[in-house]
């Protein structure tokens, strides 16, 4: 599978959930802020796609489009489309919307405490929908919700259905949130960085039963992160985020053996390893780029080791520099080469 | 719980017995000898003036007429007026032109400032909520006694749409000093709710609800008004006692037989008995309303536990 990007007017086979060139900007003071810049990449029934990014890439909120709660005004969609099974839905009526939340995609906030209402017991709100959408009678909203929260593995889940959300633990919320937002059996599921507020054990038990849920339903996943364990352990493709842009997009194993771009060499490297001598990580140099200023070339040139001329004359484009690795390098070929230093 | 709630009923209590010594104090303190106002210009026959005091117990030390005050409200007795009238008795029926009253005030914060303030969070920088920023704006700098002069002029007289005065006409009586009355808490319940409901509508639950696929109607009204509301309803539990001390002002202006009037008609004749009296009722209420707000934090708030 190498069509991860439609070229001129070819139309490449239909995706189940494809963001395609979404540009999104803030209102400031002086002008409008691109925050979005040509976002695009997609997912299809069954896999598992992880976006990967520092905070401020853009990652949370291509979710948030995706799903129409963005805040706007002050965020402005300035261009782009989000396909899900083919209907363009940045076009669709708020009603025609919200028939596709929950039901289309489903979406797992990062902060489980504050995504559940504190006022209302759980189990009410994970089954909410079933009653407002499907138009379940009380009695059977309850038994399916009970149902769904054994399925996210919350034990004792008949008594855990009249507790509130500061009576669980975090782990305990964050299944439930899963639970709330599977409860309409979505064709996608957006967990946004689903594990960062957890403890390493219960990362690993949340990403677990992610894959586990994917598998039991053939839902596509979609793994907003920026931990590469996370991504490693469950994503079949990875998109990397930088600036606003994916720059690297490909299958998690050839990413991660060999990067095709300088930004994702220079997050493994810092990836601390269990297989490595204890010492200094390696750190990256320098600031993400500050939003809203003005700058030509490539985004990442004033961190990247490897900058040349051309990187500061014009922006490279996702582009392919062999089978199946798409980076948005002048220089990819070389990254993927192993070239650590500029030529000149 | 039941000792949380033993422990605020002492506490209240003690509030009781201590406003109403301070209260005490302060009209035994008051310039003006009582039994001489009674008596008019010229000066009092002191026979007369020695019975007044001994039927009264003015001759009787503060702490001693205190003690017996306080031993008589235990009983329900709050003494009586100088021209014989029993007080508690006189407070009884006024006591309901008042609750009448305030219910009014509460309804109109309730229906118009709820309203206005959800109107306005949902339209932010619409007209609606300018129009709301305006009137609130009014509302909280305008004396509520100018407020009263003007609707009495322009409804009242010119239009002719509601009386001006008194409570001859019932339900209709009330409207304008009930909207007067709550006025300024009108204006400042729109703008607590505006501003919590507008705070709510940015917390990741209400984003959650949006994002599962609710109607807008269901994630406002069920999810993020119900946690703005919150402090709405305390503030509107302690206005309660507020309004009826409010009603001073209001009962006289619109000539209403409440227990403001009451009060305001007894400091003016130096009638101390009244004056303790209708303190007590308030502070009483004022009380009650706190201890009942407290307790129903736990009913809205589920996090809220006492112990």
């Amino acid at each position: 599978m190498s069509d991860t990007t439609r070229k001129g007017n070819t139309m490449a086979t239909e995706h189940l959930l494809e963001v395609h060139d979404l540009q999104v900007e803030f209102g400031g003071e002086d002008g409008p802020v691109p925050v979005l810049r040509g976002v695009s990449w997609h997912v299809d029934r069954g896999e598992t796609l992880a976006i990967l990014g520092e905070s401020g890439s853009g990652k949370s909120m291509t979710a948030q489009v995706i799903m129409g709660i963005l805040e706007a005004p002050p965020a402005r969609i300035g261009g782009g489309s989000v396909r899900w099974n083919g209907r363009d839905l940045l076009g669709l009526p708020e009603a025609a919307r919200r028939e596709v939340r929950g039901q289309g995609i489903g979406m797992v906030f990062q902060d489980s405490l504050s995504a559940l209402n504190p006022v209302l017991r759980v189990g009410p709100q994970i089954g909410e929908t079933l009653r407002t959408r499907l138009g379940l009678s009380r009695g059977e909203a309850r038994d399916r919700t009970v149902e769904l929260m054994r399925q996210v593995r919350i034990p004792d889940a008949e008594q855990r259905y009249r507790q509130y959300p500061h009576q669980f633990s975090g782990g305990m919320r964050q299944r439930a949130v899963i639970a709330m937002a599977l409860a309409l059996s979505p064709d996608v599921l957006i967990a946004d960085e689903p594990t960062t507020a957890l403890d390493a054990t219960v990362q690993v038990q949340i990403l677990r039963l992610l894959q586990t849920l994917q598998g039991e339903s053939g839902m596509g996943l979609v793994l907003i992160t920026h931990d590469f364990g996370a991504a490693a352990s469950i994503a079949d493709r990875v998109a990397v985020m930088y600036a606003g842009r994916v720059v690297e997009t490909g299958m998690v194993r050839d990413i991660f053996r060999r990067p095709a771009h300088p930004y994702t060499k220079a997050l493994l490297d810092a990836v601390p390893r269990a297989d490595r001598r204890a010492g200094q990580l390696a750190a990256l140099p320098g600031q993400p780029p500050v939003l809203g200023k003005e700058t030509s070339g490539c985004p990442f040139r004033f961190r990247c080791p490897l900058a040349e001329t051309v990187c500061e004359e014009r922006e490279p484009v996702l582009s392919e520099h062999a089978q199946g690795r798409w980076s948005a390098c002048h220089l990819g070929k070389d990254v993927i080469a192993g070239v650590l230093t500029a030529h000149s | 719980m039941s000792r949380y709630i033993m422990s605020r009923v002492l506490q209240a209590v003690l509030v009781l017995v201590g406003a109403t010594f301070v209260i005490f104090v302060i009209t035994f303190a008051l310039p003006g000898d009582p039994v001489q106002a009674l008596a008019g210009e010229r000066a009092a026959d002191p026979a007369f003036a020695e019975a007044i005091r001994a039927r009264y117990h003015l001759d009787e030390p503060l702490l001693q007429q205190y003690v017996r005050f306080l031993a008589g409200a235990l009983h329900g007795d709050l003494g009586q007026t100088y021209s014989g009238q029993d007080v508690a008795q006189m407070l009884g029926e006024r006591i309901w032109v008042s609750a009448q009253l305030a219910a009014f005030a509460l309804a109109f914060q309730i229906v118009i400032g709820v309203g206005a303030g959800v109107l306005s969070a949902l339209r932010r920088n619409g007209v609606a909520d300018t129009g709301v920023r305006i009137f609130t704006l009014a509302g909280l700098s305008i004396p509520f006694f100018v407020t009263a002069f003007v609707l009495q002029l322009v409804v009242g007289v010119k239009f002719g749409w509601l009386p001006v005065a008194g409570t001859e006409d019932g339900f209709l009586s009330y409207i304008m000093p009930g909207f007067v009355l709550g006025s300024l808490s009108t204006a400042y319940v729109a703008r607590l709710t505006r501003g919590q409901l507008a705070e709510s509508l940015r917390e990741d639950y209400v984003r959650m609800a949006t994002a599962k696929g609710l109607t807008r109607v269901r994630v406002v009204a069920h999810h993020a008004l119900r946690n703005s509301l919150i402090p709405v309803v305390t503030f509107l539990g302690l206005e309660v006692g507020a309004l009826l001390s409010g009603a001073v002002i209001t009962e006289s202006i619109f000539n209403i037989p409440g227990m403001g009037q009451a009060m305001a008609r007894a400091v003016y004749l130096g009638e101390r008995t009244t004056v303790v009296g209708v303190v007590t009722v308030f502070v009483f209420v004022y009380v009650v309303a706190n201890l009942l707000v407290d307790l129903l934090y736990a009913v809205l708030d589920p996090r809220i536990r006492y112990a």
